[in-house]
């Protein structure tokens, strides 16, 4: 039973990672570039919803105000990045992104102050299934993660969308004589991809606290997910969020005794988890070996 | 006097620590971000190694050895991996060597950190540190020249223009890149000496994401691969924030405002001078 | 731009040219008096070294000019101050950005609020008090630069700060020679004794926290602690560990966590301690936020029955203890006694109602600051800017305020501040010793 509360918990923040490592891969796809902003973006829109609730909307107006500014961020992504991404210029865009995701940090930091927010300032409710618990959040959460994941590997891979999207950094010229504008294509990406990191900060939130900085390490360890399971593979991803997740957890949740490992030590072992896998598979997961130009 | 020392010695030790930065990042177009790490690590050895007793300058030279082969580990990532995986993975190294220092506390002092670290002799007071901070210095900012003069230099300026063209000339990428972030290392790590010099105190926010974006401001700010852009680059950067100190600003804002200030001078940098800091593309 | 075309200039465009100039500067200057006369200087004498100096032109622009630079010097200040008041600046060094920024824009808080009645109390003695903040980032480097700009630039004799632990101890061995004295109210690394014989602290040693706590936990035979990765949490925890281990050798550790500063999902770390089933439960996160969401996961875990609690002065406001009083109920606190004064309860009261919420500060700290606001402004007013005869009066004399009737630094760089208990009845904290 231990053991099973151990990977529930590990499960939904492994699911919090997918949820942050899918945008990350739509907007590599598209742009080929990481887009390391994306969890300040989501951290901001929720706090976009905390402030429109705290200062008496309606909650069907504070999400259509989250999705808005959701929006907004995806569309200032893009107007940052897009000339990096027509230019191929991808660890530059990298930078922009990361710098991006700074100043949203400091902004959120000046506005709202540093101090944590909560969404509800008592215990969360849960379910229980005899010794096992998980709360609201964290069930919406693991929902949300399966739904989602399969709709995107479905969208990517078996849609004409999700090829195109593919399409778009791999050859955009060829892309745009067949009258489709790659431009609007990453524009799209990017819009998607703010909302559903917004969704995923919203989650997190709900789960736990909100401060301006708490989306730096879920971005770097959904960065980690994606390269793991490969760059150009959405399944890959899906599952080294979860590698990359659960082997730490399960680590320290099961250590006891003299041998206990606290949580302090997670993210040493992340990074050599990522080292590991990284070295013995270099292009990812579940990618395999292509022509080498 | 004492303040002004301070900054001085706070642009020697930028400078210091971005010179690798611009010559992975600027020079050879090799985005290593693990420069804040190595700065980190060669302090936290200087530090150990004193409490263990040795003598500070033979701490020092332990320091800069330690950091030498710790850096291999960085050149084996270079080597294994693709650019965008060892870029991710110089980044999450500052968060990880971060947890590993505060974890460890039996040999870092954890987060209660290692105070009293000793200045050595005849560089125990600010002035005298601080001349020896300005002079090490010039001596790497002479050590950058001469590489970009050399051989090395060359094939990294090549490789940011064609890594394919050097590899065809004979040259190889992997070597080249692995020098620059081998020298890039050991300077960060002696610039991380130098400052735990002279604040004498040591804890894990001794390295941070303040400080990687410093670096690779500076770093990308100097754009082309000379000497005086990096010391412009470095004066202009360290100094800029200090000027918000004397403005009527809110101190709340004041640090949040200095972050928010780095980035956008990077995004305008990056987005304004990119193109000339990577070739232009022929568009056939 | 400005030097280069001087000469071509008439006497009249100069002068309103430098009106201009001037102007400007002094806006971008406000606060720093100096720098502003000094940058002015400069460009004056480089303006009348193209001019010839000493011509007729240069003389006679030179009176107009010097009067408008004095006359603007004189409007150059920060409040304006009547002529008969002393102004004695003082430096606060907070971590006013990073991850203490709440705790410090707390701090600020309160020295905000405290300003006013202090300069009322100093008004009589011809004194006026002006608090000048730096930002410490809680980092030593940061803090030693916040130090050097407050004592090279603005002059200040006297520092409230670090607040963190690593800010106090960078700049301790700054402060040997005499000519600053530096009172934290935050730190409490035991480190700090003896570092400085010029940094003193309000703050109680980690070590009598950690006695304390020992000494009440040695009631039970398992205990299991829950650290945040801090340093003032991990000093106290290390206090406890070792005192256990020297002094209560019947006491089994079952469990020792340690979760990263700011965590927010400690769920997996709570189930862990659970399964060890300890007697006896220390929860040690840094307060505000985290202490909040550390009760609010253990109540959602439920099934904590037959362990007791324990915590410190994150758990003494009634904010952290609303939250989950199924866990909090009964909570033993280890805080400094007479935290919950009644006079100090109103005065907190009306800062949180001027100046918002200071919940992450504590009780314990909130007083602390209180206190050595009170006491060192009442000692400056009495022995003037002289740190070495403030700090021979600080350490001969005894002061009574919130944090204690006995407050004196004869011994030590701390206070005498012993530990108190309190227990969590009907959601509040109440003194039992």
């Amino acid at each position: 039973m231990f053991f099973l509360q151990i990977l529930l918990h590990s499960l939904v923040v492994g699911t919090q990672v997918v949820l942050l490592a899918v945008p990350l891969y739509l907007v590599y796809s598209s742009s080929k570039i990481f887009h390391l902003g994306l969890g300040a973006t989501g951290i901001s829109v929720a706090y976009a919803l905390w402030f429109a609730l705290k200062s008496g909307w309606s909650l069907p107006m504070a999400i259509i105000f989250a999705l808005i500014c959701a929006i907004v961020l995806g569309i200032l992504s893009f107007a940052l990045l897009e000339k990096l991404a027509k230019k191929k210029e991808h660890l530059f865009g990298l930078l922009v992104s990361f710098s991006f995701g700074l100043c949203l940090e400091a902004i959120v930091a000046i506005m709202f102050g540093t101090d944590g927010k909560f969404f509800l300032t008592t215990p969360l409710p849960t379910i229980r299934f005899s010794e096992l618990y998980l709360t609201f959040p964290g069930v919406a959460t693991l929902i949300a993660g399966v739904i989602l994941s399969v709709l995107f590997l479905i969208i990517v891979a078996k849609t004409p969308w999700g090829r195109k999207m593919k399409a778009v950094s791999e050859n955009s010229y060829l892309l745009a004589s067949l009258s489709f504008n790659a431009g609007t294509v990453r524009l799209f990406v990017l819009i998607i991809a703010s909302v559903l990191a917004g969704f995923v900060g919203i989650m997190t939130t709900l789960n736990s606290n909100l401060t301006p900085n708490a989306g730096f390490s879920v971005i770097v360890l959904a960065f980690i997910a994606l390269l793991v399971g490969g760059v150009n593979s959405l399944k890959g991803t899906i599952l080294a969020s979860y590698i990359v997740v659960l082997i730490p957890e399960l680590i320290v949740g099961l250590s006891s005794g003299q041998y206990s490992i606290s949580l302090s030590w997670k993210m040493v072992i992340v990074f050599v988890v990522a080292a590991i896998f990284l070295t013995w598979k270099p292009n990812g997961l579940l990618t395999r070996k292509a022509r080498v130009e | 006097m004492g303040y002004f020392l301070t900054q001085l010695a706070r642009i020697a030790e930028n400078v210091a620590m971005s010179i690798g930065c611009h010559l992975t990042i600027a020079v050879g177009n090799i985005f290593f971000l693990g420069g804040s790490t190595m700065f980190c690590f060669g302090a936290y050895a200087v530090a150990i190694s004193q409490k263990a007793g040795l003598d500070p300058w033979l701490s020092a030279i332990v320091a800069v050895l330690c950091s030498l082969v710790f850096s291999f580990l960085f050149v084996l990532a270079y080597i294994r991996l693709s650019n965008d995986s060892f870029t991710v993975f110089t980044l999450a190294s500052m968060l990880a060597f971060e947890a590993l220092v505060k974890s460890w506390d039996t040999v870092t002092g954890g987060v209660l950190g290692i105070a009293g670290i000793m200045r050595p002799e005849y560089i125990d007071k600010l002035k005298e540190l601080v001349i020896f901070q300005v002079i090490i210095m010039i001596i790497l900012l002479i050590v950058e020249y001469v590489i970009l003069k050399t051989f090395i230099g060359r094939s990294l300026l090549g490789m940011r223009e064609s890594k394919h063209f050097v590899e065809s000339l004979g040259t190889s990428t992997k070597l080249i890149g692995g020098t620059a972030i081998v020298i890039g290392s050991v300077m960060a790590a002696i610039a991380g000496v130098t400052t735990v010099w002279r604040v004498q105190f040591l804890d894990a926010s001794f390295g941070s994401v303040t400080l990687l974006v410093l670096t690779v401001t500076i770093a990308v700010l100097a754009a082309k691969p000379k000497i005086r852009w990096l010391m412009l680059s470095a004066i202009f950067v360290t100094f800029l924030p200090e000027v918000f100190r004397f403005l009527p600003i809110p101190s709340i804002m004041l640090g949040h405002l200095r972050i928010f200030m780095y980035s956008v001078m990077l995004i305008i940098v990056l987005l304004t001078i990119s193109k000339k800091l990577m070739p232009q593309k022929r568009v056939i | 731009m400005v030097i280069r075309s001087i000469a071509d200039l008439s006497s009249r465009s100069y002068l309103r040219f430098a009106v201009v100039e001037m102007t400007i500067w002094r806006a971008l200057f406000t606060k720093t008096m100096n720098l502003a006369k000094m940058t002015m200087l400069y460009l004056l004498i480089i303006k009348f070294k193209s001019m010839k100096l000493f011509s007729q032109k240069s003389l006679a622009l030179l009176v107009p000019v010097l009067a408008v630079v004095l006359l603007l010097s004189g409007c150059v200040s920060q409040p304006p101050a009547p002529k008969a008041l002393e102004t004695i600046k003082i430096g606060v060094i907070a971590p006013m950005s990073g991850d203490a920024a709440a705790v410090g824009e707390q701090i600020k808080k309160v020295f905000d609020y405290l300003l006013p009645s202090i300069n009322e109390t100093a008004k009589n003695e011809g004194k006026q008090y002006q608090f000048i903040y730096e930002d410490g980032k809680c980092a030593g480097s940061e803090a030693v630069a916040a130090y050097q700009k407050l004592t090279n630039i603005d002059g200040v004799k006297f520092i409230f700060g670090g607040m963190c632990s690593s800010e106090t101890l960078a700049i301790a061995p700054l402060t040997k020679d005499g000519s600053t004295l530096v009172v934290s109210s935050l730190s409490s690394n035991p480190a700090l004794e003896g570092a400085s014989p010029y940094t003193f602290t309000f703050s109680y040693s980690d070590d009598v926290m950690g006695k304390t706590l020992a000494k009440e936990m040695s009631k039970y035979e398992r205990v299991a602690l829950i650290t945040e990765q801090t340093d003032w949490n991990i000093g106290i925890q290390k206090v406890l560990l070792d005192e256990l281990k020297a002094n209560y050798p019947k006491v089994t550790v079952v469990a020792n966590e340690v979760f990263p500063k700011g965590a927010t999902d400690i769920r997996s770390t709570l189930e862990k301690v659970k399964k060890m089933a300890p007697a006896a439960l220390f929860l040690n996160p840094a307060p505000g936020v985290t202490a909040e969401t550390l009760v609010k996961q253990m109540a959602e875990l439920k099934e904590w029955t037959g362990c007791t609690m324990f915590g410190q002065t994150s758990y003494i406001g009634e904010s952290n203890l609303k939250v989950a009083p199924e866990i909090t109920e009964g909570m033993i606190v280890v805080d400094a006694p007479k935290s919950t004064n009644s006079e100090f309860v109103t005065l907190s009261g009306e800062i949180e109602t001027a100046k918002g919420t200071i919940s992450d500060l504590g009780a314990y700290y909130s007083a602390a600051i209180i206190d050595s606001t009170r006491i060192m402004t009442k000692l400056i007013s009495e022995f003037g800017n002289d740190p070495i005869a403030v700090q021979k009066a600080l350490k001969e004399r005894t002061f009574s305020g919130f944090i204690s009737n006995d407050i004196n630094f004869k011994n030590s760089s701390f206070p005498n501040i012993g530990g108190g208990i309190y227990k969590v009845i009907d959601g509040k904290a109440v003194y039992q010793q």
